[in-house]
């Protein structure tokens, strides 16, 4: 019964997803592809989106069971609206290519399974073995969620020190409370559950945004190079937040890359959606508003040079509506609520300049980026320079519908590294301590959109026997 | 069927020993993968699970079903131990004790006593004016203020 319930209210919020992403949507209907992505982006979207209209809900009432219908039934309501007023697609021969099956693509797909075993193998133990999730998961995030059910109406007391991660957004507590009230029993199933299925939105995600823009061989490759992170498996099964935020960062990142290659009219609807996903990020973690903000800059900058700064400007604005609903949540939580930054508070102490002009800080900085991101998904080798080789051999080379989404990605990953590097220069806590325990949590935050980002800058590899080589005796695909 | 009919193709097609080259690479990613995968679920088993550091909030939970009916359902109470600081135990008993507060102080009239040397407990207790309503065994104890 439980699953049973569970699987309703998840489809509940799928549904929303779906409708809201199908308003916006750039892209083709009847591709593969951009039906699989469209399916990974609505459940992101969904979860998102159900569990910031309860929490702005129980911040109006108390959390209840009523309370979250209503959420639900409203944002239905609002979704469909925005269904009926959806854009005419694009055909879907406009953005997408499909080539013929060859042996190394079916090669791929066994590579997907084979990689699955483990990560699934791996994933179930550790969800059965931490029912509770992580440290960071029952100290800060399923904590909050706790007291979403168990406090009533003094559920915000619950976000008050000395409780831990107090300036912490809601969107997995949320998601979580949700439905635990619906379901009106605390089952360890929902948080893993919520958390398995932004592991999985965000590996689908990636492969099918590489599929698209850059056909199959490197979509069933980006799959496999992230269920093979065992650091992904690891966080992605933490019921931590660092997953959604950067399934959200992801899902930002493929939207704009998807609506590089859209008309006029779903470009708009892909940056809403767009927006909205980093609004989302934001509900997520404090990184996600750095993200959001590194993401409007990024795009904001390539549009510039590329379609000047009116474009630039009008583009920027669209983002930020698409965010916006979500940041009004995200401000009245604050508001109501003042609970302080934890980045600004460990700032203010010691002298800020001093540790600006630092160069040891530098030097020790550098040296965990280095560390960290040689152990980057924690690969059995590093993978950085894995991808290098397979860079050299494969060849690089940016087709000129993707430059722009290459150039964005790429400026979205620098400054997202460089902020965090400021941020851990000004921040007054032990960097021996503070470093390790959170630069692998921001890293895997990152590491989908790197994969987007490689399979961007890279030729699709051609192997022997490949019917594309102009000596193979294989017949041509219709 | 030439490259430049599928995405990610180029007009330019690679050399032979390009083509074996990128295959390596293919395969580098397709072996690697699983193996990273195995490689940390084994290790995680050794290092972790066998070690005993699995189930450990469940446990703590368990720990306090004595206490927690003699508790107050909501509102704040306070916590003595011997190791008075924000760390594991403090954040499970947190955890724990939800939707109850729990201040890392002893100056309430109700307290949570939780004793890594369970034998400091009552000792630590009457030092801070408290005395013990129950003793759960294993360094859990109920505590009460002494009336004035």
């Amino acid at each position: 019964m439980i699953v049973v319930g569970l699987a309703v209210t998840l489809l509940v919020a799928w549904l929303v997803g779906w409708l809201v992403v199908s308003a916006g949507w750039p892209g083709p209907g009847p591709s593969r592809a951009a039906g699989v992505m469209r399916v990974a982006l609505a459940l992101g979207l969904g979860l998102g989106l159900s569990s910031a209209a309860f929490s702005a809900a129980i911040d109006l009432g108390r959390p209840s069971w009523t309370a979250a219908a209503l959420a639900d039934l409203v944002l239905l309501a609002v979704a469909l609206w925005l269904w009926a007023r959806r854009q005419p697609r694009m055909p879907a021969r406009e953005l997408t290519r499909v080539g013929r099956w060859e042996w190394i693509d079916r090669v791929l797909v066994a590579g997907v399974l084979l990689t699955m075993v483990p990560a699934l193998t791996m994933a179930t133990v550790r969800t059965i073995a931490y029912p509770h999730g992580d440290w960071d998961a029952w100290a800060i995030w399923n904590a909050k969620a706790r007291y979403m059910v168990r406090a009533g109406e003094a559920w915000r007391a619950g976000l008050l020190p000395p409780n831990a991660g107090t300036d912490y957004p809601l969107l997995v507590p949320g998601a979580v409370a949700r439905e635990w009230i619906y379901l009106k029993q605390e089952t360890r199933l929902a948080p893993a559950v919520i958390a398995g299925l932004f592991t999985a939105a965000t590996v689908v995600l990636a492969s099918a945004v590489v599929s698209l823009r850059r056909g199959r061989r490197l979509g069933l490759l980006a799959a496999i190079l992230l269920l093979g992170s065992p650091s992904v498996i690891v966080y992605g099964t933490s019921q931590c937040a660092d997953m959604p935020v950067g399934f959200y960062l992801l899902a930002a990142v493929a939207l704009l890359t998807t609506a590089d290659a859209a008309g006029q009219m779903p470009r708009r609807g892909a940056l809403l959606l767009a927006g909205l996903s980093l609004g989302l990020g934001a509900w997520s973690k404090n990184e996600g508003i750095y993200y959001l903000v590194v993401v409007v800059l990024a795009h904001s900058i390539v549009r510039a040079s590329g379609r000047g700064l009116r474009a630039a400007i009008f583009e920027a604005a669209t983002l930020g509506a698409g965010a916006a609903p979500v940041l009004a949540i995200l401000a009245h939580h604050r508001a109501v609520q003042p609970l302080g930054w934890t980045l600004t508070h460990v700032t203010r102490q010691g002298a800020f300049l001093n540790r600006v002009l630092d160069p040891e800080r530098y030097r020790l900085i550098g040296a965990y980026f280095l560390q960290f991101g040689a152990d980057l998904g924690g690969w059995a080798v590093s993978v950085l320079p894995l991808l290098v080789l397979c860079a050299l051999a494969w060849g690089l080379r940016v087709e000129p519908g993707n430059r722009v989404s290459a150039g964005r990605a790429a400026l979205v990953l620098g400054l997202a590294v460089a902020g965090l590097f400021g941020v851990y220069l000004t921040a007054s806590n032990d960097l021996d301590w503070q470093m390790p325990t959170s630069l692998p949590r921001l890293y895997i935050q990152l590491w989908p959109s790197a994969v987007l980002l490689f399979a961007l800058v890279v030729r699709s590899p051609v192997v022997p026997g490949d019917a594309r080589l102009p000596s193979s005796a294989a017949p041509a695909a219709a | 069927m030439r490259g430049d009919d599928v995405p990610g193709f180029g007009k330019d097609t690679p050399g032979k020993v390009r083509t074996y080259l990128a295959l390596v690479g293919i395969l580098a990613i397709l072996i690697l993968a699983p193996v990273s995968d195995w490689r940390s679920l084994r290790r995680w088993l050794a290092d972790r699970y066998y070690a005993g550091e699995v189930y450990q909030v469940s446990r703590y939970e368990q720990r306090y079903d004595a206490m927690r009916p003699l508790l107050p359902k909501y509102g704040v109470v306070g916590y003595l131990s011997d190791r008075m600081e924000p760390n594991e135990q403090y954040r499970l008993t947190v955890y724990t004790l939800i939707p109850l507060r729990l201040e890392l102080s002893p100056d309430h009239e109700i307290v949570v006593g939780n004793f890594f040397d369970p034998r400091v407990g009552p000792d630590l207790a009457r030092q801070h004016g408290l005395v013990v309503v129950r003793d759960f065994g294993h360094g859990l104890l109920l505590l009460r203020r002494k009336p004035a």
